[in-house]
């Protein structure tokens, strides 16, 4: 045996394996024990779409690597259960006392459809008419509500309260009593309109970190208003390290991965849809890439001449299904991404909306190109992804 | 400014005379008593009096970023940090006292809010200067904390061109704090969101003036709305043009104005003589503070005083002195009563209950 041999076979005999999994099979199980979860390789790449306006943020993700994590599933009739974990230096905590340290974090997001396995929601929070939701937490020192029943006196600073010695000492315990942990469902169509479902019952997070990994556990309802499961639940994971005072856009991102609920056709072809890896001629799709793409987005090596004109897909190959990059190719207005915010970059405004807030994207539909034409630069998009650290 | 930010139908402004600010601090106290005495806000000053030349509050605003470039883009930015930059508040250990315990701070402050305050700069007796900037948030027509914001958390009232951070979408993620060239829009480690400045609009909309211009010993804020053409803010900021914005290069549109300082004492030779003409307050300096229309406001204002000498009349200078502190707000508080300026929550998408009762589209 020659030494890759060697390596395969222990590799296999340990069940490590390199490359990430196309799909996690969901076990049913009448109780949903986080522990006994059969994980399988993803991996999340960074999110370059769009870029922010705090210096030192950006500074510390440049260059940034693809995370590998692990993730599975497991169900019974009311509830699903997914683990992810993934190795982390550092444990960084929200901390109460700083305005510039932030807290890791993990998010879940799923579609709120998912009959239909080539239109999920765009992989970036969703988009108009394909909503997610997104099962939210981070790792911080408490969060208080913004006030107990609208009542600010609760959460006035000592010297404010007029009171003292045991009376104080009380008012602070109850004071502290208050604060939670962040962990929050959203709804969202589109990154911009993410926005809080409060009455979302029956969702539970934790997230431990324990040797330099962290272990994050979402239970959600099977089945409920805000998403349901088919035979294929399509889960999508993001992942920030508050050491690189990542939030918001500034994390790790999986593309949609499949959560094999049933051992059914229908199950088996969308998974099939959902991890398409296009057959096309990755050269000839960089040459086309380059002729009709590259005046307006980055891909990689190949810079557009203008910042902020449109998504940079230097990693789209990593967290959009081919399904997606062939419908933005041809209907670019399918999907449209909110993109900046239009007092930012007003320059580069992605889209165009009509009085009842209809968008139009300023990107051209690409249909004149040939089916083959649109494998090939499909084929060549799905290569576009950082390597792994 | 831009033109992508949607236009307020009227616009709420303040004009702050620097001439006759004393740094007594009774606005900075009227504003903490009145907003920010609350769990994570105590280490904020919504409304601070910093000395100028002076590292400023928080420390080094001026060059932390921010603000739009000339095409309109929006500028990167830093967020300062709690303790270095800001100031972390302490407390004193009454309640031990009794206790025969040394009196002591519960933290060691390496920096505050007045850290430098009168220090300015120049050498005493000849040469030394400084003079206060009390500072709020700017309201401003195109508001870089506005563009920063990720989650469309921050809005500008069109009734009066308020800004205000919508705390139920806002997830303290802090990019406005690096877009506002002002630093004037503050995280709250507490509650985990962003808050600021409020332009008082409880008290405005019941036709009260803002918690620190009604408290201002100085008698140096005007508030008023700026296109009230009867209004002293009318008049000072576009008729005698004596008010100018702060570092309007930041392109965001400032809407507190400051009539700058003019008239100082001299410098004094080796002798201790003033010498004539001569300006304490370097004018280059006044420039980038205020832009290149300083001069010229300078300007009117001394032709303004010299004419005030001669012929004994001056409406600016009348404007300027403000014989009554009430004649300083015009408020029109039945305005706000009007049906048209009646003030609604902002974020209409969770105000419809579109997502909090979402149906699934299956």
């Amino acid at each position: 045996m020659n030494k890759t041999v060697k390596l395969l076979t222990l590799m296999a005999l340990t069940g490590i394996s390199l490359a990430a999994a196309d799909f996690i099979t969901a076990t049913k199980a009448d109780k949903l024990d986080a522990s006994k979860v059969k994980l399988e390789s993803v991996t999340l790449y960074p999110q370059t779409t769009i870029g922010n306006n705090d210096k030192e943020a950006t500074e510390k993700m440049k260059g940034l690597k693809a995370l590998p994590a692990q993730a599975g599933a497991v169900f019974n009739d009311k509830e699903v259960l997914v683990v992810i974990k993934y190795k982390d230096a550092t444990n960084s905590k929200q901390s109460q006392k700083s305005s510039k340290l932030f807290g890791d974090g993990v998010a879940v997001q799923f579609p709120s459809a998912c009959n239909e396995a080539d239109k999920l929601p765009y992989i970036g929070m969703g988009s108009e008419g394909r909503q997610v939701t997104v099962l939210l937490q981070k790792n911080t020192e408490g969060v208080y509500p913004v006030s107990e029943k609208a009542d600010v006196t609760t959460q006035q600073v000592r010297q404010n309260l007029n009171l003292f010695g045991e009376d104080l000492k009380k008012k602070e315990a109850a004071q502290k009593a208050l604060a939670g942990k962040y962990a929050k469902v959203f709804v969202s169509e589109g990154f911009r309109s993410m926005t809080e479902a409060k009455d979302a019952n029956g969702y539970e997070m934790s997230m431990t970190y324990k040797s330099g990994e962290w272990t994050a556990v979402f239970k959600k309802p099977l089945n409920d208003e805000y998403s349901k499961a088919c035979d294929v639940l399509p889960m999508a994971i993001a992942v920030w390290d508050g050491a690189k005072d990542g939030r918001n856009g500034n994390k790790w991102l999986s593309g949609w991965t499949p959560i094999k609920m049933k051992d059914t056709a229908k199950a088996k072809a969308d998974i099939a849809t959902i991890t398409a890896k296009s057959k096309g001629n990755v050269a000839n799709g960089k040459k086309l890439a380059t002729d009709n793409c590259a005046a307006c987005h980055t891909m990689g090596d190949i810079k557009a001449p203008m910042a902020y004109m449109a998504p940079d897909l230097s990693n789209i190959g990593g967290y959009a299904t081919a399904g997606y990059l062939k419908e933005s190719i041809v209907t670019p207005s399918a999907v449209v991404v909110p993109g900046y915010n239009k007092n930012a970059h007003p320059s580069g405004v992605w889209y165009s909306a009509d009085d009842k807030g209809a968008r139009t994207s300023t990107m051209p539909g690409f249909d004149f190109l040939k089916p083959s034409e649109i494998d090939d630069l499909i084929a060549f998009l799905q290569t576009l992804k950082a390597g792994v650290k | 400014m831009s033109a992508n930010v949607e236009t307020s139908k009227r616009q709420l402004a303040m004009v702050m005379d620097l001439n006759k600010c004393i740094g007594c601090q009774t606005c900075t106290v009227a504003c903490k008593t009145q907003w920010t005495n609350r769990n994570g806000r105590d280490y904020m000053y919504w409304n601070n009096v910093e000395t100028f030349p002076g590292e400023g509050y928080p420390k080094q605003w001026r060059t932390s970023g921010g603000g739009f470039d000339n095409e309109g883009n929006l500028k990167e930015g830093v967020i300062p940090e709690i303790e270095t930059g800001y100031g972390t508040p302490w407390d004193f250990n009454h309640e031990d006292l009794a206790k025969g315990v040394e009196f002591k701070a519960n933290v060691a402050p390496i920096w505050g809010p007045n850290w430098d305050e009168d220090q300015g700069a120049g050498n005493f007796p000849s040469d030394n200067y400084f003079f206060y900037i009390p500072r709020i948030c700017n309201h401003c027509d195109n508001p870089g904390c506005l563009a920063a914001c990720p989650r469309d958390a921050i809005f500008k009232r069109t009734q009066d061109g308020v800004v205000l951070v919508d705390q139920d979408r806002c997830q303290g993620y802090r990019f406005c704090i690096a877009g506002c060239p002002y630093k004037k829009i503050y995280f709250n480690p507490k509650i985990s969101k962003s808050e600021k400045c409020i332009f008082c609009f409880p008290r405005i909309e019941k036709g009260l003036p803002t918690a620190c211009a009604q408290q201002c010993v100085g008698r140096i804020r005007f508030v008023g709305f700026l296109d009230d053409e009867e209004g002293q803010i009318y008049k000072l900021v576009k008729k005698y043009k004596v008010a100018l914005p702060l570092t309007p290069e930041a392109n965001t549109g400032p809407n507190v104005y400051y009539v700058p300082p003019v008239a100082g004492p001299l410098k004094f030779d080796t002798n201790g003589k003033p010498i004539p003409g001569s300006d304490r307050v370097p004018p280059e300096q006044l420039e980038a503070l205020f832009g290149k229309e300083v001069h010229a406001a300078i300007k009117t204002i001394k032709d303004e005083m010299e004419n005030r000498k001669t012929t004994g009349k001056s409406e600016l200078l009348d404007l300027l002195i403000a014989y009554k502190h009430s004649d300083m707000f015009r408020l029109d508080a039945g305005y706000y009563s009007h049906h048209n300026n009646s003030l609604k929550p902002i974020d209409h998408r969770y105000d419809a209950g579109k997502f909090t009762s979402f149906k699934a589209v299956h």
